[in-house]
């Protein structure tokens, strides 16, 4: 194994580290998990606009969300696990 | 402070380069390393004022992030409303009214506890301001699938009344027939009730299920049933209801509810007071699909006979058992499905017919109505609507009434 190629290995061992432990930091920041707002935007989209018209994700903050959605849990009413991913989904989206 | 360090650098860079180009020919050593001092102080000076600037956004950085994991968290939304009505019948003047601001208190503790209230507080014809408590109620989630709630609580049976009745939603500036006070719909309850939802298969499903101190025979018959919650009982029977929904595709809802309670006859001016079983069945269903919403739905509620007084003033009387039966349909379409104009994608033509029909007492007639309405929407945003409608209301006890209407409401 030529020197180069040592090198280009140790560089991608390195790249490929990083890049992990970047991933584990995301979710320990408690980032959310992609699947999980695919799954909110879905829901979101087949429920919210039964009553009324779908409110942009941007009107409200991550806090406010947090309540209003829990808030339309209850009276929609919604099932747990869809309330918690939609409101993945508007608080990624905001 | 960008702007001084730029202005900084700047300063030194033209310096060095002036320093650089004549070279004490017009400044003497001493004078140019007596300004470089000073430029190295005034950079001193800069690097401190940044620090301090990193501390205070480090410091309001933390104070966010703990904001946002606190357990406790609340929103004040709800939604105003302005009005403005015209009639045909006589006696009675065109006028702006309903001024109303609503306003939604939410606080949640974790996902687990919630509060919700609502404040109806409305501008009073007399001039004063009157204050209602439309619903304050607790809410523990025990399990993804069951939420108990505890308190004032909008009535779970059917759709309108618990989903659809805020201004910035309901599609016209009015309720339909026989869904308001007086009418036959259920508004509130005061209770404990039990509701979540499911899924089944691809399905959802969602129940409610309450027991309460139940509605009341209205003081006045001509107002029937009053639907709505009070703090307090006037007999041992208490009211049982719920609703069970079915979606079975995102844009289809369909519910049926039910009803049983036993309302006590009024006292009146004297007279032996009996009691009737009272139960009400309601069906409601919605298709919801892009910019098309219809919906519907069908009350009927019964009252066996039993021994009141039609008014305060009157001794009592045997009330033959009674039937009451509304129901509307209604259908909305956003013209977005057919245009982009930035103007007409924001209309929405609304058509509704609704009716009130009522069998026994003939006190309890006094409001039967047929009633069409057709009405025009603006969306000045997704919740944010101007709204004017056309009502031609067909009473069987009295005269006709043409209304227009015009609206203005946001929820917030």
């Amino acid at each position: 194994m030529t020197g180069k190629r040592q090198l280009s290995i140790v560089v991608a061992a390195i790249a490929a580290m990083v890049a992990g432990a970047a991933v584990a930091a995301a979710a320990e920041n408690g980032k959310p998990d992609p699947m999980q707002i695919a799954r909110g935007a879905k829901a979101w989209s087949d429920n919210c606009g039964r009553c009324h018209n779908f409110r942009d994700p941007k009107e409200f903050s991550d806090k406010n969300w947090d309540v209003i959605v829990n808030h339309m849990r209850v009276i929609a009413p919604l099932p747990g696990a869809t309330a918690r991913d939609i409101k993945v989904f508007l608080q990624s989206s905001n | 402070m960008k702007r001084n360090s730029i202005a900084v650098l700047a300063a030194i860079a033209a310096v060095t380069g002036a320093m650089a180009a004549a070279p004490a020919r017009a400044q003497s050593d001493g004078t140019l390393q007596e300004r470089v001092r000073a430029m190295e102080q005034q950079l001193q000076e800069l690097k401190k004022r940044l620090e301090t600037t990193q501390r205070v956004a480090e410091r309001a950085r933390t104070e966010a992030g703990s904001e946002a994991r606190r357990n406790i968290k609340w929103h004040l939304g709800g939604f105003a409303v302005a009005d403005y009505r015209a009639t045909d019948k006589e006696g009675d003047s065109d006028q702006f009214g309903a001024a109303k601001f609503n306003p939604i208190f939410l606080i949640g503790y974790k996902d687990l506890v919630f509060f919700e209230g609502e404040l109806e507080i409305e501008a009073g014809s007399d001039g004063g301001t009157e204050t209602v408590l439309e619903f304050g109620n607790l809410n523990v989630n025990a399990t993804d699938w069951l939420t108990v709630t505890a308190g004032k609580f909008l009535s779970p049976l059917g759709d309108f009344q618990q989903h659809l009745h805020p201004a910035w939603i309901n599609k016209l500036p009015d309720r339909p027939a026989g869904f308001a006070g007086g009418g036959a719909e259920h508004l509130s309850e005061i209770g404990v009730m039990v509701r979540g939802a499911f899924p089944v298969g691809s399905m959802t499903m969602d129940y409610a299920a309450f027991v309460g101190n139940g509605p009341r025979l209205a003081s006045d018959a001509n107002d029937g049933v009053t639907l709505k919650a009070f703090g307090g009982d006037l007999n041992e029977d208490k009211a049982y209801g719920g609703r069970v929904g079915l979606r079975p595709l995102p844009y289809l809802n369909v519910g049926l509810s039910g009803m049983l309670a036993t309302l006590k006859g009024n006292q009146g001016a004297g007279g032996l007071v009996t009691s009737g079983d009272y139960d009400m069945v309601v069906g409601d269903a919605a298709f919801t699909r892009g910019n098309w919403n219809i919906r519907g739905e069908y009350i009927r509620a019964h009252l066996d006979s039993l021994n009141s007084a039609v008014d305060s003033d009157s001794t009592t009387t045997l009330i033959p058992s009674s039937t009451w039966r509304a129901w509307y349909l209604q259908a909305a379409y956003r013209l977005a499905g057919i245009s982009s104009n930035p103007i007409l994608k924001n209309v929405e033509p609304v058509i509704r017919y609704s009716q009130f029909h009522v069998t026994g007492l003939s006190n309890f007639k006094t409001n039967e109505e047929d009633r069409w309405a057709f009405g025009l929407n603006y969306w000045i945003a997704p919740s944010a609507v101007a709204k004017v409608a056309y009502e031609s209301k067909d009473f069987h006890n009295k005269s006709d009434e043409d209304v227009f209407r015009a609206q203005i409401a946001f929820g917030f």
